[in-house]
């Protein structure tokens, strides 16, 4: 082996060697501290080389990746994910959700303007909604869990996960399942009618009037969806299913299909 | 490996240019912005990875066409390598280097495998000539750069290119911007591959120093 490996640390972490070298190099990393911290440091050193060139992207092809997205599989973890942890920045603390009002919500609802113009949500017989099941125990929908991906299993099945669940019109159902201390949440939707692929069902936390964004997702062709999602916030009045344009939108633009209290 | 290094040291105190502070603090939060996504895109949470994806794909895409020239080319890249990140994100882990590492790595990678697929084809000859330096073009479009911090980049990465010797900082150029193997680095300089290596190694150890970087 050469005596001057190490000195290919450099052209490894740029991505300038050839691939039998590059094996020959990452045998070598297993065993050499010092290269690894200094790869890791030149790897860290050209993602600033890269962001010093930045350039405008085309929308045309923030919709081409998520029409793909959509279309693939994401690999399952290695192991269990310690989640003892929160996620995101604005993850909840220990409150759970709380329930407080029963009964159907009538009251509208005003948006915040931002990029639309200002919507007054109204939840109404006409703007076709609602109902209300408040399902203090675990109703899962179908009764086979052997059907949901890990991450969504472990939040229906988390010990003291509340779980709330909501209808249209059209026989469609979604439950949405949130773990007793408020950090992790799961959508299992079922015969919700499948849309196109310029639109995605998104998922809101609404706490007093103000929406917040849960979880975006479409459903398979018979209509069934699971996602998990990281609740925005820690209590909610109401959760509410609204269609939106596919990757979501900041504030709901339309009238929810489907809501119930929290 | 000893590290006796400062803090970061790109020449000027905190506080004598507030608006450049400003941007600094920015892009670190941008870093942790990222970070935070990716453990909601790891959940599948689609919403997170379109914000992921608008955080980081200017760079992303600008890195790819620097290496692969080609518009077109570049964005199908740029495509494959966020559906990577999409399908993969379950496995990142964080205590491997940040978000940003790990995403201009994979599009620098991609960008570089199919430029050399390319080259292998077409077998071209080519002249030595100056690298290009490093410009943002800015035309309107959806997913835009914020100026103030594509210059601030732009400025620092400059600044820090500046203190490479020539040699150092050709070599690099070559090596990452374009995308060549150090032995094709060593053929259009016409200079022994230890030469290159040691170039490129000492490049990116003063660059590492300049930009402050740690991992």
């Amino acid at each position: 082996m050469s005596t001057d490996i190490h000195l290919l640390a450099g052209a490894y972490a740029l991505g300038a060697v050839n691939p039998d070298e590059a094996t020959e190099f990452e045998a070598h990393l297993a065993s050499c501290a010092a290269c690894r911290q200094e790869v890791a440091e030149f790897s860290a050193t050209a993602s600033v080389l890269a962001s010093a060139v930045a350039e405008p992207v085309p929308g045309q092809l923030l919709d081409r990746v998520m029409g793909e997205v959509r279309r693939t599989p994401q690999l399952p973890p290695i192991e269990a994910p310690a989640r003892g942890g929160d996620p995101a920045d604005d993850a909840a603390t220990a409150a759970p959700v709380v329930v407080d009002e029963p009964g159907i919500v009538a009251a509208p609802i005003p948006l915040a303007p931002r990029r639309r113009p200002a919507t007054t949500w109204l939840l109404t017989a006409a703007a076709a909604v609602l109902v209300v099941l408040l399902g203090a125990g675990a109703l899962l929908l179908g009764g086979d869990r052997s059907g949901l991906p890990d991450e969504v299993a472990q939040v229906v099945e988390a010990p003291g996960a509340r779980s709330y669940t909501m209808r249209d019109p059209n026989g469609g159902e979604a439950t949405v399942h949130v773990t007793a201390d408020g950090s992790r949440g799961a959508v299992v939707a079922r015969q919700l009618a499948p849309l196109d692929p310029s639109k995605a069902y998104e998922l809101w936390f609404i706490a007093g009037e103000t929406p917040h964004r849960a979880a975006v997702f479409s459903t398979d062709a018979d209509g069934t969806a699971h996602v998990a999602f990281a609740p925005p916030v820690p209590g909610a009045d109401t959760l509410a299913v609204t269609v939106e344009p596919a990757g979501g939108s900041d504030r709901p633009t339309s009238a929810p299909s489907m809501a119930v209290p929290a | 490996m000893t590290d006796e290094r400062g803090p970061a040291s790109t020449g000027r105190a905190a506080g004598d240019h507030p608006a450049e502070d400003d941007v600094a603090l920015r892009l670190e939060a941008r870093d942790r912005r990222a970070e935070a996504l990716i453990h909601r895109v790891a959940l599948g949470d689609e919403i997170a990875f379109a914000d992921l994806f608008k955080l980081l794909s200017p760079s992303v895409l600008g890195l790819i066409r620097r290496v692969l020239r080609d518009p077109a080319q570049s964005e199908e890249v740029a495509q494959e390598v966020f559906v990577e990140v999409w399908r993969t994100a379950t496995r990142f882990d964080t205590t491997k280097g940040s978000v940003n590492a790990w995403i201009t790595t994979l599009a620098h990678r991609r960008a570089v495998d199919r430029v050399r697929a390319e080259q292998a084809r077409t077998d071209r000859q080519e002249r030595v000539h100056a690298a290009e330096p490093v410009t943002v073009e800015r035309p309107a479009e959806a997913i835009v750069v914020d100026a103030a911090e594509a210059d601030f980049e732009a400025h620092r990465v400059r600044h820090a290119l500046d203190a490479l010797t020539d040699l150092q900082r050709e070599a690099v150029e070559l090596a990452f911007y374009r995308g060549y193997t150090y032995p094709q680095v060593a053929q259009l300089l016409d200079v022994p591959l230890g030469t290159v290596k040691t170039r490129i190694r000492d490049g990116l150890i003063r660059l590492r120093d300049q930009l402050g970087v740690s991992a």
